[in-house]
């Protein structure tokens, strides 16, 4: 009772306990390499994001746009909608392509030819997977939109939520709350879903009940992640979960994340991109937060310096277990990377929303 | 309301003085404040406690017993900083006090031959003790555990043979009466005589080879026999100091004492082990000191008197001291390893710094409305790129009239890139530590100022000679702020007084960036005169002093605080001598050197630009010493130096052209430039290499050391 508050001082002090900051090291499987600075260049594309594995073809949004594209061939413009996409999934039965809209709004459409239907309208959704007929989603929150992440990393209330909708004009109905920016859903095995939590740095098994329509938390998760994982793509081939962490966990973000007036001030006074906060690309600013390792010397910005960016895929086994990684470090130029997937051809498709660019390799 | 607490933390953060503790912690000095304050809070404590504690006979009394207890502490000490221990510090004593009774009782002999005498018996029992320990190698602390034993049995036999012939005679000599109970003015002359000893062994344990051996010795054994140091020795002459101060004290005892107890000197060890342990002294050896031995046998004595006085038996008084010495153990222990640690965490101590706002950035095909004269633009895209891979660290330039290039490196040189091209490097001189500001005196000498050095002229004949190093001492610093740490740039005025800036005081130059999350303003101008060969302070308190630039009028000097992100002007001689006035207080980053320009105006590097996160960050110094704890130093928020630009500046702080390298590719960060034949050199301190920018309509002619001498020539 007496030793808790003096320890707690102590702690202070020495930033011990809670008042530690601590970001995971990137070993084991997380050792850094170079390998996205040196793939294949797909395509240029502005603000590229959500890469769709459909039948034969593979979708990604820019902005407005939705592009559908196939490797040896180019991007082609499929259609333009009146605001951002957020999300994308594809329902392979049924060949249907479900967009989510910036806006909130949910669109079905067969991919063949571009026929609009709206099903539903929410907030803030980032991410969609089907279960058969039904359609699963992540609200990222409810105090934001999609494009305002960092407010929400920086509010600090887990707001998030994943929901279901069954297309047929009902409202959705919310299978699971209080989520602290869920950016990634995936129907992976027969109900089972898969789910990334950015600001909690974990990915979340559940077991979709179809029959009652409700959604179970699994044991099993994998927490404590050096990024912010973001979309999620399972390879059905080799049964193998593939995750994209579209920025990097940073010790000084961490710390102004346990920092209430530097930064509810910060957040007041400071236009967002010069925000101590992680991003898709940084550097593209002189005015920009510097750390004392990022600055050049001799030319040479260094490959472990941190990063407010970074480009990161990690693909797990069914039991997420980490396999392997790729990475492209502080120096690189595929930062930001939101998506990825892996077509029939064993292509992958890997996009940098930070370096606006699509890359590939076999 | 903001206002208000800003004011707060103002006066939080600037006025009270955190900056201290982390200096006080640097110190070598520090272990002894512990003790220190111990000290003081005992007496006083007694003070208040026992109003009769402190009578001018006690104090007398007290006198006389520390006279005895501090040399015997002094000798633990000794035997301590080697690394030993020396338990039998009791008998001895008492085996000394024997013999000097026995001396001087019975066989009368005259005092001074008889504290010889004792002396020898004492160097003696010291060297039985060094012998088993310094040169056969054996334990210390079960060895004079044993000897402990050993002499106490000694003198008990002895006692038994002679303590009726001692007891039944009254000495009849004048000295004895006077070493017994004499004193001057209440001075007691033994004490006069310890005091004496203290003096003499500080200065051989602090200022002489004897010392610093004992102390390599205790430190590590294995360093101090690699060094070359007589380990065996050292440790063995050790016990035999400690045997010689301790029959002294005996001496000293006997002559007040004339007793024959059976218990003189029993329990002494513990006794003696408290203080010098209390005092700071290090059971691991190595760490020690007379002071320490000094406020540790004060304290003691001032708690054995004072438990004496509330009536507080023997055996509960060992019972006491054997507390303490618990409790010190192991504060000494937590000390001794966290010291560093504890220093890391407090060394930084930020200040209250509210920026004021800065001029605007803008592109430049979006004039509109915002006016400003940081326009970017992409000038420094197409330089020509001077010695790239060959040289590390050029912070300044400079160049001479055959267009030879000059520049400091990393490595301590000052290197030259020949004539025309700037092809060939050779190096021109080794100075030693890393050149920053460069500039030429009359005679064609090349002076720089260099960290850790001061201010260094290299000759034509590549003599490199110190021309100063330390300036005037400051009264309120605690660190020692006459040495020069960090000079950063230099100007010289035309009658030969050389005007430089050192940019911090507590930084080395490797951890020049946290100088900026501090903003404390620790940096400052000093003037070296050389008519009468002295170093000045002439502005103190700023932040990041750096560029310093002799202005056109020859009475004034402009200078660049850069964390401050202003530009000053000082006037040294004319109708406004020292006045200082501030001509930039918005530029949008870092200023750097400034260096005179062909048209009559300045160059000023910025070497990064002002970023609202570290701003905003400026006026929350809590926010920052938190950083500086709990985060590593490699993730600290620095200000961003990845991107800088030239500006051309008149005297006013007006600017009236603009250079930059968006991409930052070959000057990411630009900290000084020097104009030279139509031509703008720029380097960077954490660059490698040089650029060469060709300025528009400039004078081809010019060069730098024409324009400060050929006119006095």
């Amino acid at each position: 009772m007496i030793i808790a508050p003096i320890k707690n001082l102590i702690d202070y002090f020495f930033g011990r306990g809670e008042h530690s900051v601590f970001v995971p090291v990137m070993d084991g499987p997380f050792k850094p390499n170079e390998f996205l600075d040196n793939i294949k260049l797909f395509s240029s594309l502005d603000s590229v994001d959500n890469l769709e594995k459909c039948k034969t073809e593979n979708v990604c949004s820019s902005g407005k746009d939705l592009f559908s594209f196939k490797a040896g061939g180019k991007l082609r413009k499929v259609h333009e909608f009146d605001s951002d996409i957020t999300a994308i999934a594809f329902n392979e039965e049924r060949g249907i392509l479900a967009v989510a809209l910036v806006t909130g709004e949910v669109f079905t459409t067969p991919l063949s030819k571009i026929k609009l239907n709206k099903e539903f309208s929410d907030e803030c959704i980032t991410s969609m997977a089907f279960v058969e007929d039904l359609l699963l989603y992540t609200k990222g929150s409810t105090n934001f939109q999609s494009s305002q992440w960092k407010y929400d990393l920086m509010s600090k209330e887990p707001t998030g939520s994943i929901s279901v909708s069954s297309l047929d004009g009902n409202n959705p109905k919310v299978l699971a709350s209080n989520l602290a920016w869920p950016a990634g859903i995936i129907n992976f095995i027969d109900g089972q879903i898969c789910v990334s939590e950015a600001w909690e740095h974990r990915v979340c098994f559940y077991k979709f009940n179809k029959d009652e329509i409700t959604l179970s938390l699994l044991q099993q998760s994998l927490d404590k992640l050096p990024a912010y994982p973001g979309k999620l793509f399972f390879d059905l081939s080799k049964n193998q979960i593939w995750v994209s962490f579209f920025a990097p966990r940073n010790q000084l973000v961490e710390f102004v994340l346990k920092e209430d007036e530097y930064r509810n001030k910060m957040v007041d006074q400071i236009p967002e991109d010069l925000w101590i906060s992680p991003t898709y690309r940084s550097g593209k600013s002189m005015q920009e937060p510097l750390q004392h390792s990022g600055i050049k010397t001799m030319g040479y910005l260094k490959p472990w310096a941190p990063a407010f960016s970074y480009g990161l895929f990690v693909n797990f086994d069914i039991n997420l277990r980490a396999l392997s990684s790729f990475h492209s470090r502080t120096n690189g130029s595929f930062h930001g990377t939101t998506s990825l997937i892996i077509d029939e051809k064993n292509n992958f498709f890997v996009s940098s929303r930070g370096d606006n660019k699509i890359g590939m390799w076999k | 309301m903001s206002n208000l607490r800003d004011k707060f933390l103002q006066i939080r953060y600037n006025i009270f003085p955190d900056h201290v503790l982390g200096e006080v912690l640097a110190k070598r000095w520090a272990d002894n404040a512990i003790p220190f304050f111990t000290l003081a809070i005992v007496a006083i404590g007694l003070l208040l406690v026992l109003p009769g504690f402190y009578t001018s006979y006690n104090i007398t009394e007290y006198g006389r017993q520390y006279a005895e207890l501090g040399l015997v502490v002094l000798g633990m000490t000794i035997v301590m900083m080697a690394g030993g221990l020396d338990l039998s510090v009791g008998s001895m004593f008492a085996i000394a006090n024997l013999v000097a009774l026995y001396c001087v009782h019975v066989l009368t002999i005259d005092p001074f031959l008889t504290l010889l005498l004792t002396i020898s018996i004492g160097a003696l029992c010291g060297a039985f003790n060094g012998f088993f320990i310094g040169l056969i190698g054996m334990r210390a602390f079960l060895t004079t555990l044993v000897t402990l034993i050993i002499f106490r049995s000694v003198v008990d036999l002895l006692l038994l043979e002679y303590a009726l012939d001692i007891s039944s005679v009254f000495p009849d000599s004048e000295i004895w009466d006077l070493i017994g109970d004499g004193d001057s003015v209440g001075v007691p002359f033994v004490l006069v005589a310890t005091a004496l000893i203290f003096i003499f062994s500080h200065i051989i344990i602090s200022r002489m080879k004897p010392g610093w051996h004992l102390t390599a010795v205790g430190g590590s054994r294995r360093s101090a026999y690699n060094a070359g140091i007589k380990v065996k020795q050292t440790i063995f002459l050790s016990y035999v100091v400690c045997g010689i101060l301790c029959s002294i004290a005996g001496f000293m005892y006997a002559a007040r004492m004339a007793s024959t107890g059976a218990d003189t000197g029993k329990g002494l060890e513990l006794t003696v082990l408290t203080a010098a342990v209390l005092g700071g002294v290090s059971l691991g050896g190595g760490r020690g000191s007379v002071p320490k031995a000094i406020f540790g046998s004060l304290i003691v004595l001032l708690l054995l008197n004072g438990l004496i006085q509330f009536g507080i038996q023997g055996g509960a008084i060992q019972l006491v001291f054997g507390i303490i010495l618990l409790l010190t153990i192991l504060i000494d222990v937590r000390w001794v390893k966290n010291r560093f640690r504890l220093l890391n965490k407090v060394y930084v101590s930020p200040s209250f710094f509210n920026l004021p706002r800065s001029a605007a950035l803008i592109s430049e095909d979006n004039e509109k409305g915002t006016k400003s004269p940081y326009v970017f633009n992409n000038k420094l895209k197409d330089v020509r790129v001077i010695g790239l891979g060959k040289v590390e660290g050029p912070e300044d330039v400079l160049l001479d009239d055959d267009d030879n290039l000059y520049a400091g490196n990393r490595h301590g040189d000052i290197v030259r890139f020949y004539g025309k091209n700037h092809e060939k490097m050779e190096v021109f001189a080794h100075v030693g530590g890393h050149p920053l500001g460069l500039a030429w005196d009359k005679d064609y000498n090349l002076v720089t100022c260099v960290p850790d050095m001061g201010v260094i002229s290299v000759s034509q004949k590549r003599e490199v000679t110190k021309i100063t190093d330390q300036t005037n001492r400051s009264w309120t610093s605690v660190i020692d702020d006459r040495r020069l740490s960090l000079a950063d740039d230099l100007d010289i005025a035309p009658d030969g007084k050389i005007f430089f800036s050192e940019a911090t005081i507590r930084y080395r130059l490797k951890d020049w960036p946290m100088d900026c999350v501090e903003s404390r303003g620790n940096g400052r101008i000093c003037c070296y005169d050389p008519k009468t060969g002295k170093t000045n302070t002439i502005i103190h308190n700023l932040k990041f002093a750096n560029g310093v630039c002799v202005a056109q009028d020859s009475q004034s000097i402009l200078y660049a605080e850069s964390f401050g992100c202003r530009v000053n002007r000082y006037w040294f001689d004319g109708p406004n001598k020292g006045k200082t006035k501030v001509i930039m207080d918005d530029i949008p980053g870092y200023p750097d050197n400034i260096n005179r320009a062909s048209d009559g105006n300045y160059w000023l590097a910025i070497l990064g630009m002002r970023g609202p996160a570290l701003d905003l960050a400026l006026t929350l110094p809590g926010f920052r010493k938190r950083m500086s704890r709990r985060i590593n130093t490699s993730n600290w928020l620095m200000p961003n130096i990845n991107t800088g630009c030239v500006v051309k500046i008149d005297e006013n702080g007006n600017v009236l052209d603009i250079v930059w390298d968006l991409e930052a590719k070959n000057n990411p960060m630009v900290t000084s430039m020097k104009e030279h034949k139509g031509c703008l050199y720029l380097g960077g301190i954490m660059n490698n290499r040089i650029s060469e920018y060709k300025i528009p309509d400039a004078d081809r002619t010019w060069s730098g050391y024409a324009d400060y001498w050929a006119k006095s020539k």
